[in-house]
């Protein structure tokens, strides 16, 4: 597996490529529930044992402005695809939940995005 | 957009300052230089890929130097400093501002600072000159 350059990354939004963004952000995890129990607690290390709950996942992306803001998802989530370049890329449908813009005297005007995933997240095949 | 043509809107700018007798783009420098007050644009660094996709984003700054004959000094001097104030008829930023696509070759630009009173010397001749610093952002295509 060879590395891979960030500047062939991309957000993209209902197949539609998101302009003027510069990075991005994905937190995929699963909940892991403890099944500590007394017979463990008894053992020589007395190590804390889990199981595997939930998975879920969200992010972030962030760029600069270009156009009129991605609109909060009160109505319905967006078919979502963060691409690591035009092979390597993570799937699923997602909710923006948050926008935060920022203005700097001696800057690009910037957009930080929130998304919360719903549902199953298809990853990378590479 | 492209670096040249970006340096050739900062030319267009600059000539609607009347008392530059002439302005030179990244494309026409030369070795010296016989009529003055004159601006010279010089492209330095660039940043690539200040964002995704095949429509990049990069960042150019660009160096503009007025250019004054060392000849009487003192007067020379002061006319330099009305290319420096923020406002006014010969004003740099003021002529940058009024256009601050310029001329449609960039998405913005970001006159950031002025470098004071300096000399510079082309093809062994020494001038008076003020360095202006001005921030371009443009996308590759």
């Amino acid at each position: 597996m060879a590395h891979i350059a960030g500047k062939t990354g991309m957000v993209n939004i209902a197949t539609v490529d998101e302009a003027g963004i510069r990075n991005w952000t994905l937190d995929y995890s699963v909940d892991m529930l403890e099944t500590t129990d007394f017979a463990d607690g008894a053992a020589t290390n007395a190590a804390k044992t889990y199981i595997p709950g939930l998975s879920g996942w969200s992010g972030t992306f962030e760029g600069f402005k270009d156009g009129a803001p991605e609109a909060l998802g009160f109505a319905s989530s967006v078919a979502l695809k963060l691409e690591e370049d035009a092979t390597y890329f993570w799937t699923g449908s997602a909710y923006i939940t948050g926008i935060h813009p920022s203005v700097a005297v001696d800057g690009v005007v910037t957009y930080t995005y929130d998304f919360q995933g719903t549902g199953e997240l298809t990853e990378p095949t590479g | 957009m492209s670096i040249e043509n970006i340096g050739s809107g900062i030319k267009t700018r600059l000539e609607t300052i009347s008392a530059l007798k002439d302005v030179y783009a990244p494309n026409e420098l030369r070795d010296t230089y016989n009529s003055f007050p004159c601006a010279i644009i010089m492209p330095g660094e660039t940043v690539y890929d200040t964002t995704f996709g095949s429509n990049a984003g990069y960042t150019s700054r660009f160096r503009i130097i007025v250019l004054i004959s060392k000849q009487d000094t003192p007067s020379a001097l002061n006319k330099l400093m009305n290319y420096m104030e923020p406002t006014g008829t010969n004003s740099v930023k003021a002529a940058i501002y009024g256009d601050s696509t310029l001329n449609s070759t960039a998405d913005d630009c970001e006159l950031d600072r002025n470098l004071g009173y300096g000399i510079m010397t082309f093809g062994g001749i020494t001038y008076l000159s003020t360095e202006f610093g001005l921030v371009v952002y443009a996308r590759q295509s």
